[in-house]
């Protein structure tokens, strides 16, 4: 049941959420994110109302009204199953369909039907979902249907006789709550989106401010540590004859602490930088990943005997640095949190049957506790002493940045002493 | 053994030392002049000011990062005027951004090396300059034409 509801959800989104103009997170990508929600709600829940409706137009020969609610319904059922049209008319489909609907219901129900409250939902529908310079369009052409009404009302325009009977003013007084309330959201709607369009701008600015400043403060630290570390080095070379033991002891920690902080600046750099790379998408082999990687660590992995094995893995469409800092560091660690005088085993396997990737790169290890399942993807988190495990702390940060950048997510599954198996998900697109 | 006048322009008073005590290794220069912002620099190599009596350089070692004029602005005034342009122009800096790189050659520089980080690899770089330029290759004379 579950996986019906997400191949229904799914395609509606494939249908309704493709607008590349909505950068996610805008106030833009919500808006459609909440007409394809809609979507999702009308089709099921309308069917409450539309089986009682179309019995009722059916037994009272209200054969227009039967033939709109089907074509409307069915123009939801275009909506959500098929490609093509832009999302402003796919939009403009929906709410003038339910407006075709009001109308209809007025004319041929009269004023004491659900005419009045279509029109309504219609309207609060439309402020939603559709972009606010269209915001007081609604309004009006609320007063035009509810004068339009008062006309056919007062010159017995409608087809139905008992519609007729209503008294023209009563409707005008009844209808003027209608003109009221819409005037009001429209004015308020719009300013509610202002606001979390204003946030939302603030935040994005805020974001690209400080991985600006980590940038820029990472560069322009590397300079004086570059003056410590070599003017130490100069010391120890030059000096060596005239300092006893002790001095070299205390050179060396010197030495050791410039070059961990200079780690440690590296890394954030990298850690900064990687949302840069973000522009080009090419076709990655990612068997060829994982062969270079192989190459490079090439001494590193016969010193301890590992081998990597990998499923026959896809080639993808995707932004090539990022997913091959992922790929590195997952498979960096577990070559790293190997147990001593075990070789490193370490498996790569994929499935794509859903329209998701999923990557699985597996170790045998020495494991994660379950407590730290969390803990390990912060920056700087570490579970061992330096001395027993290099790094800084901040390889799998980088990886959980960089999945969740490319839209999808990372886990880990492991048991401590036996070896662990990290996921990581990337949407098919 | 050839030897050379060589004038290094930097900044930094930590990269100075550490740039003359590498060139001093295998007392390949006998002659080492310093100017500590690009202004210097220019007045060194069109012998002006307090430099009037100098003579002028067979090499330079310019720094992009510099105060009052910076090394790209100092490059493009030698290699315009026709009494220094003749003189090859190293660009030595911390710098490996692209745009440097490119503006640096643009300008005419004869060649640009990012200064390594690592003290060893530091050493390596200075001395290949000098075998390069100072024992393979021939300069033009020191001479104004």
């Amino acid at each position: 049941m579950k996986s019906f509801f997400e191949a229904y959800r799914n395609a509606i989104y494939r249908h309704n959420l493709a607008d590349s103009d909505a950068v996610s997170g805008s106030v833009t990508y919500w808006r459609n994110l909440l007409f394809a929600n809609t979507l999702i709600y009308v089709i099921p829940f309308s069917l409450i109302a539309l089986l009682p409706s179309i019995v009722f137009c059916l037994n009272n020969r209200l054969y227009l009204l039967a033939g709109i609610d089907f074509v409307a319904f069915g123009l939801c059922l275009y909506l959500a199953f098929f490609p093509g049209l832009s999302v402003l008319v796919r939009k403009l489909i929906l709410i003038l369909s339910t407006y075709a609907i009001a109308l209809v219901m007025l004319i041929h129900v009269g004023a004491e039907g659900p005419g009045l409250l279509f029109i309504y939902a219609s309207t609060v529908f439309a402020l939603l979902i559709l972009p606010r310079t269209f915001a007081y369009h609604w309004s009006w052409l609320n007063i035009v249907i509810c004068l339009g009404f008062a006309g056919i009302l007062h010159y017995d325009l409608s087809p139905v006789d008992d519609v007729n009977q209503f008294d023209a003013g009563i409707w005008l007084l009844i209808s003027s709550n209608l003109m009221f309330l819409s005037l009001l959201c429209s004015a308020l709607i719009p300013k509610l989106f202002d606001g979390l369009a204003e946030t939302v701008d603030k935040l994005e600015s805020k974001n690209s401010e400080l991985e600006r400043f980590t940038y820029v403060a990472s560069h322009d630290l590397q300079e004086p540590l570059r003056m410590v570390t070599s003017f130490l080095k100069q010391l120890e070379k030059k000096y060596a004859g005239q300092l006893d033991a002790k001095a070299h002891q205390y050179i060396h920690f010197a030495v050791d602490g410039a070059e961990r902080m200079k780690w440690i600046i590296q890394d954030l750099l990298e850690y900064a930088r990687s949302d840069q790379d973000y522009k080009s998408l090419e076709r990655v082999d990612i068997n060829e990943l994982v062969e270079d990687f192989r190459l490079s660590r090439k001494k590193q992995m016969s010193s301890v005997g590992a081998n990597i094995i990998s499923d026959p893995l896809p080639i993808l469409h995707i932004n090539k640095t990022p997913f091959s800092q992922i790929l590195n560091n997952l498979l960096d660690n577990a070559l790293k949190y190997s147990k001593k005088n075990v070789a490193p085993n370490i498996r790569i396997r994929v499935s794509g049957e859903r329209d998701f990737w999923e990557f699985c790169v597996e170790d045998n290890g020495i494991g994660i506790e379950s407590d730290y399942f969390d803990k390990i993807f912060e920056i700087f988190q570490r579970l061992h002493a330096r001395n027993d495990y290099s790094g800084t702390g901040i390889g799998l940060a980088i990886v959980k940045k960089n999945v969740e950048l490319l839209g999808g997510q990372v886990w880990v599954e492991s048991v401590l002493g036996e070896g662990s198996r990290f996921y990581f998900t990337l949407p098919k697109s | 053994m050839k030897s050379a006048h060589i004038l290094l322009v930097e900044d930094n008073d930590g990269d100075i030392m550490l740039t003359t005590e590498a060139l001093q290794e295998r007392k390949l220069i006998n002659r080492l002049s310093i100017a500590k912002n690009g202004k210097e620099a220019l007045d060194f190599v069109f012998q002006q000011g307090k430099y009037a009596d100098e003579s002028l350089p067979d090499l330079i070692l310019l720094d992009v990062n510099l105060p009052l004029k910076n090394g790209h602005e100092v490059l493009k005034i030698i290699k315009n005027d026709e009494r220094t342009k003749k003189i090859p122009v190293i660009m030595l800096t911390t710098s490996s951004a692209k745009r440097d790189i490119e503006l640096s050659y643009q300008n005419h520089a004869n060649c640009y090396i990012t200064k390594p980080v690592e003290m060893d690899a530091f050493l390596a770089a200075i001395n290949t300059i000098e075998d390069f330029w100072i024992q393979l290759v021939k300069l033009p004379s020191a001479e104004p034409s």
